[in-house]
């Protein structure tokens, strides 16, 4: 659906996109994320056919948007960062005027429209000049052009900007929807939202792409680790001299022990080795029963700033070697 | 390419300035018809029609300065590019919802022959080909306003800057008849015209080798001509300086010629600066 290849962007001598190459599946909900600066607006804007690349190409259901942008901006919505909306116009004209540019037939151009007001809740806004519209309201406004004509491709930098909780949470449910029936493309700061809607997530870093896979393979491994969390009937130092031996084990992190003697720690294990039924074992001989235990999933932040500051720490050796030299 | 004529039309009908521009123009053509034709019973509108061109040098800025600079700076122009609209549709659209606006008071003036004949022997065709080729004026000067507009965010240059280029071009006959017949000042002037030329080419192509080359061949031609037949610059700069000369040609049609190359004339000064327009949005994606 979407084929990104060798995606580069300078302006001078300054590259904000570094030979991207990427490829988007039907019906998912993808995740763009990176830090300030990263490249995902340029990316964005390149995908929809907003900014040329000064190199590489994006193909839109085979179709390049170089050669042939008009129809292969036919099969996308976007939802740039900040919503491109007329302040002079009422939602209702402004979508009009949308849905007869994406060349919506003439018929069903209503029906569409006060589908999408209904969808982003802003049917009892329609008549009021968007310039009279609070911050939410106007995304909202954004969002529903975006996915006016039911568009393959839907893309949405940072959706739920100037959003209340009640409204974000709505429009994380639409994303949802519209990925049911759509490939969505969302790029957000909240990496809550994105390990609450997406499927799979991009992680791009100074322009280069650092990390793809789905949510749950990103959030649930790192480097053959996990992490177990217990909670152990047990003086802390006797339940670290039982199980610190074990093989496997790499870092036992112990936290508190509770006034019922209770003593939370971490155990980071090498999965390969699997030490957890040998520390069941050894507790048990040592009678200090385990009252819970459970695999602690790393978070998305966790993940987030471990890849990116490893693609840091490789590009400053990279630039260092290259001094020396 | 319809959905943008529309959308257009509605943005100037809601901000007053279509209202605003055909109040002017009409309030203008009222005052220039009751001077030239009330005062002195001169039954001769195209008189009128042609002294009143000076008013497009503030009304046209005016009216095309917001065109592409306001969705620049209000960000809605990214909403233009991913459309599945081409550029040149875009331009298209906005280029005939001015001209739709521009056309209204024209329309209504077109009435006023009309009013003047019940009281005395009017020339309706001097008078209509007038109104015509003041309308293609505005055109004109509108597609210059358009490329000024998509040149910056800023709407006061981007109206400066048309206001700038129409003035220049309003005053040519003046200049014209005050510049020098002689050959050498022709090929002086000539000479600065190219070397300005190739820098506008070096800030639009970044290459410094092509605009240089283009300078050296340009200029070695010209200075080559001139060597061998100096004769050939007498008189020329003016003669080239005249071909600018939009407001002047208008007055052809007033002394009751209608000059079809004129007309083609306008015509052409239009599509070239709308060309230009469509370049100039086209190359914002690639920088």
């Amino acid at each position: 659906m979407i084929e990104v290849s060798g995606l580069t962007k300078k302006y001078g001598s300054n590259t904000v996109v570094d030979n991207l190459s990427f490829t988007i599946g039907e019906n998912c909900v993808f995740g763009f994320l990176g830090p300030n600066g990263a490249g995902k607006s340029t990316t964005m804007n390149m995908i929809t056919g907003c900014l040329a690349p000064t190199e590489g190409t994006i193909k839109i259901n085979g179709y390049d948007m170089s050669e042939d942008s008009e129809k292969a901006r036919q099969f996308i919505g976007y939802l740039p960062e900040i919503p491109p909306v007329y302040e002079e116009m009422t939602p209702f004209e402004y979508l009009m005027f949308v849905g007869e540019a994406k060349k919506i037939p003439k018929k069903d151009i209503k029906d569409n429209v006060y589908n999408v007001m209904e969808k982003t809740g802003i049917k009892k806004m329609e008549n009021r000049l968007i310039k009279n519209l609070s911050k939410g309201y106007r995304q909202r406004v954004g969002i529903a052009q975006a996915i006016l004509g039911n568009p393959q491709i839907v893309i949405l930098d940072e959706p739920t900007v100037g959003l209340d909780p009640e409204q974000i949470i709505e429009i994380r449910d639409l994303i949802k929807e519209i990925g049911k029936t759509a490939t969505v493309i969302i790029s957000s700061h909240i990496l809550t939202e994105i390990s609450a809607v997406c499927d799979n997530i991009l992680i791009i870093s100074q322009g280069k792409l650092v990390a793809k896979d789905t949510t749950e393979n990103l959030v649930g491994a790192k480097d053959g680790q996990k992490h177990i969390a217990m909670e152990i009937m047990g003086d802390k130092d006797n339940i670290l001299a039982a199980i610190s031996n074990i093989e496997g084990i790499i870092k036992i992190v112990p936290l508190d022990t509770t006034d019922d003697g209770i003593t939370n720690l971490e155990i980071i294990f090498d999965e390969a080795l699997d030490p957890r039924a040998a520390i069941f074992n050894a507790l048990s001989k040592e009678n200090m029963p385990i009252i819970s235990s459970y695999i602690k999933k790393n978070t998305l932040e966790e993940i987030f700033l471990d890849i990116v500051q490893k693609s840091f720490t490789s590009e400053l050796t990279e630039s260092t070697a290259k001094g020396g030299e | 390419m319809t959905a943008i004529l529309k959308k257009e039309l509605r943005i100037y009908f809601s901000t007053f300035t279509g209202y605003l521009f055909i109040a002017f123009m009409l309030l203008c053509g009222g005052i220039f018809t009751s001077f030239v034709n009330l005062v002195y019973y001169s039954p001769n509108f195209e008189y009128a029609v042609r002294n009143m061109t000076f008013v497009l040098l503030i009304a046209v800025p005016l009216l095309t300065m917001r065109v592409f600079s306001e969705e620049k700076k209000q960000k809605t122009e990214q909403l233009l590019y991913m459309l599945p609209v081409s550029f040149s549709r875009i331009v298209m659209g906005k280029f005939l919802a001015i001209a739709i606006i521009m056309a209204i008071p024209v329309i209504i003036m077109a009435f006023y022959p009309v009013a003047f004949s019940f009281f005395g022997v009017v020339n309706f065709k001097t008078a209509y080909t007038t109104l015509l080729a003041f309308f293609l004026l505005e055109c004109a000067l509108c597609s210059i306003g358009m490329f000024a507009s998509s040149l910056t965010e800023n709407q006061l240059i981007a109206a400066v800057i048309s206001f700038g280029i129409t003035l220049i071009i309003y005053m040519i006959p003046d200049l014209s008849a005050n510049t020098s017949s002689a050959s050498s000042f022709a090929v002086k002037a000539f000479a600065v015209i190219i070397a300005v030329l190739c820098v506008i080419v070096f800030f639009i192509s970044k290459k410094i080798k092509l605009s240089l080359a283009l300078a050296v061949i340009a200029e070695a031609v010209l200075w080559a001509v001139y060597y061998f037949s100096p004769a050939v610059f007498a008189g020329s700069f003016g003669k080239f300086l005249d071909i600018f000369a939009l407001f002047e040609k208008i007055g052809t049609f007033a002394n009751g010629i209608c000059d079809i190359t004129i007309i083609i004339y306008y015509i052409s000064i239009t599509l070239l600066f709308l060309c230009f327009t469509v370049q100039s949005e086209s190359k914002r994606r690639w920088r």
